[in-house]
């Protein structure tokens, strides 16, 4: 009766033009349906049918009772499709009105099975949100990717499907295009969350682009959906201008169509983001956002959240761009931190550039000493086939954290045996050795010039003289090395006293 | 990790050090609840003894393999870059360093010829940026050093900051406990030789 009604399933049949899709709203769509193998539905539609599809949701359930709500309605208009499925199916391209006029009669018969099938689908799919997390989201469409094409059909015919139902039937106005622009979303996002995200917004605009003929509105929020999708996804859409946050208006405004369903569809999206993985708990903060919903609703251009729940605040910019930006930027100072703790010396240091030179020493400093003792190793290595296992076992236990964070108190239990092995025979280290060391705040620094040809007692586990040893056989990176290894031997007590004394040697050239 | 405060416990010789110890790694525990969960594997005692075994057996077999008067196996060349190679599988390649170093091993059996270096080498610096930029872009000097860092790090050169950063973090703890390990590693045999060599004085400290 209405074109925009009529076209739409013209153009659906045209696009799909197959059996599954009109089995769909065929009333013996479950029979048709177990023919594709869609028994998993079954099994699920047992529990759903038997779930009230009331409005009366919980409160926890956010989307969930809305869309749920609007299941209910949908049901109706599934009923009232699914009565003339074989009208449908023959007048393909004419006698819409007949479809129409079809459509509308059934308007109060009670949910039918195929109401439950689409609950199915719509809760299938809106367990996403729920879940915030994509890979649950896959979970839950196993069904589907039984038949992503079956998805992809039914989804596209019963958007298609849904409009025309609206178009059809005398529904409150507003309700009627929340209705079917939900379901559209809900639909289009079953068909499209079966092959991932990028797919499903190109899917869903190709969807919208079939439809020349349905009202604008529709297409609009379509497109907006899917164009929110996509820039979600790539954040680099232009976003839709009237996006108010959650939909908890949904029912009850009335004169905001469009942002209503960009709303929901943007609930429904917000579960299959693409980095759901920052913030899993962001549900409650969209309820929050419902009740906040003055806020981001008084500035009406703009997105207000972005996939991974962001909270504009107030007074910032809510901008898409800058959201991302903003998530971008507490990534990246929340690894500093972590960089920060890891890093000697970097607690005193603010500003990302000072503190990555400190990294970026720490990491050269680090290098130089595995390659250090790399060499180290090599002139040591013929003598690794003396008991090498045994001290193993015995003294690597022993070998505590020699460069581990300042702090740890060294109360040298065994003082005065902190003297490495040096031995001034091995051609190589003595040679190591030579270019010895100007550390002016190494306490060690006099004894090991003293004990340079002496015979040191081998230390019997104590890492952090040798440490301190190969800190000073270096003598070009004293400042590097002293920064990384001496601070953790503050207190190594070179005189014998077990004094843990922390001297904070930061000696950077 | 309460685990292994009762290792350390357990060890009769290092009831000491294991009291200081503890402090140390709950401390370093707490610092690292909630993200830096990599560091604190890094930590980790068995870690270190893991790595400390799997670096010796290789050192081994790499003197083995070769004769022992070679320089081929005990250069320290080699030396370092079978202890990246260690450490690299120590991570078990869930890290995109280690899977570089580990990567560029196998570029390198193959070629055989191309020396590549595991650790930073010299490339030509691209032009930085110029800084009349808009100002949503990032600072130069911040973006000079995270090129830097990009470079140190083996296999994060493309990579977007974020994931730098997280790498490096690992990295970082990586290479400290390698140092840790190579350490006491040389401690042990420079100890083993000077306890051959027998006449070794205590020097008065």
């Amino acid at each position: 009766m209405e074109s925009n009604s009529s076209n739409p399933i013209g153009m659906d049949v045209h696009s799909n033009g197959q059996l599954p899709n009109n089995c769909f709203f065929n009333p013996s769509w479950e029979n048709s349906i177990s023919m594709d193998q869609t028994d998993p539905f079954e099994s699920a539609l047992s529990s759903i049918v038997s779930s009230p599809v009331a409005s009366t949701m919980g409160p926890g359930e956010g989307d969930h009772g809305m869309i749920k709500e609007l299941i209910g309605r949908l049901g109706v208009i599934c009923n009232s499709g699914e009565i003339s499925p074989q009208s449908y199916f023959e007048h393909r391209s004419s006698n819409n009105s007949t479809n129409t006029s079809a459509y509308t009669t059934p308007l109060n018969s009670p949910p039918k099975l195929s109401l439950s099938m689409m609950d199915h689908q719509i809760r299938g799919n809106f367990w996403m949100p729920g879940t915030q997390f994509h890979p649950h989201s896959q979970q839950s469409f196993v069904p589907f990717s039984t038949d992503p094409g079956f998805a992809e059909r039914a989804a596209r015919s019963s958007c298609f499907g849904v409009r025309n139902f609206a178009g059809g039937l005398q529904l409150n106005g507003s309700q009627r295009q929340a209705v079917t622009a939900k379901k559209e979303k809900v639909l289009s996002r079953d068909g499209n969350s079966g092959f991932g995200d990028a797919g499903d917004s190109r899917e869903g605009s190709s969807l919208s682009e079939q439809i020349p003929g349905v009202e604008m509105n529709n297409m609009r929020a379509q497109n907006d959906a899917n164009a929110r999708k996509r820039k979600s996804a790539q954040r680099g859409k232009p976003k839709d201008s009237t996006l108010p946050p959650k939909d908890s208006e949904v029912a009850g405004e009335n004169n905001q169509p469009s942002p209503k369903k960009i709303k929901s569809g943007e609930a429904a999206e917000n579960g299959s983001g693409k980095e759901c993985d920052e913030n899993a708990d962001k549900v409650s903060q969209g309820d929050k956002n419902q009740k906040l919903g003055k806020d981001s609703k008084s500035k009406q251009p703009e997105p207000p959240k972005d996939y991974i729940h962001v909270r504009a605040r107030r007074g910032q910019a809510t901008d898409s761009h800058s959201l991302a930006e903003r998530v971008r930027r507490e990534k990246i100072s929340q690894r500093m931190k972590v960089l920060q703790d890891l890093v000697p010396g970097c607690n005193k240091v603010t500003g990302k550039a000072v503190m990555l030179d400190e990294i970026i020493n720490y990491v050269q400093s680090l290098q130089c000493q595995v390659e250090f003792l790399s060499m180290k190793l090599a002139t040591l290595n013929p003598r690794m086939d003396f008991n090498v296992e045994a001290f193993l076992s015995k003294d690597i236990f022993q070998s505590r954290g020699l460069l581990a964070h300042s702090d740890f108190p060294l109360d040298s239990s065994s003082a005065p045996t902190f003297h490495y092995g040096f031995q001034p025979s091995h051609g190589m280290i003595s040679a190591m050795s030579e270019p010895e060391v100007q550390y002016p705040e190494n306490p060690l620094n006099a004894v090991i010039h003293r004990n340079r040809s002496n015979h040191l007692p081998p230390i019997d586990g104590f890492p952090e003289a040798s440490s301190q040893m190969s800190a000073m056989w270096e003598d070009d990176l004293q400042s590097v090395v002293q920064m990384g290894i001496a601070q953790n031997h503050q207190p190594l007590s070179f005189h014998g006293s077990a004094e843990p004394n922390h001297p904070q040697m930061k000696v950077k050239s | 990790m309460d685990s292994y405060a009762s290792f350390r416990e357990s060890d009769p010789d290092t009831s000491l050090e294991s009291g200081r110890k503890k402090r140390r790694k709950i401390e370093a525990e707490s610092q690292s609840s909630e993200y830096g969960r990599t560091d604190v594997k890094w930590r980790s005692e068995s870690a270190q003894r893991i790595y400390s075994v799997k670096l010796v057996e290789a050192l081994q077999r790499a003197s083995q393999s070769a004769a022992p008067a070679t320089s081929r196996s005990t250069g320290g060349r080699t030396v370092r870059d079978l202890a990246n190679r260690v450490l690299a599988m120590a991570a078990r390649g869930r890290t995109r360093w280690s899977r570089a170093i580990l990567a560029s091993r196998l570029r390198l059996r193959r070629l055989r010829k191309v020396r590549k270096p595991s650790g930073s080498c010299s490339r030509p610096r691209k032009p930085l940026p110029a800084p009349s930029e808009d100002r949503k872009r990032r600072l130069p000097a911040v973006e000079k050093r995270v090129k830097v860092l990009s470079r140190l790090v083996p296999g994060c050169k493309g990579i977007p900051v974020t994931n730098l950063l997280e790498e490096a973090g690992d990295y970082i703890a990586a290479l400290e406990m390698q140092v840790r390990a190579m350490t006491a590693l040389t401690e042990l045999l420079s100890g083993s030789h000077s306890d051959r060599l027998g006449s070794s004085t205590p020097s008065p400290a």
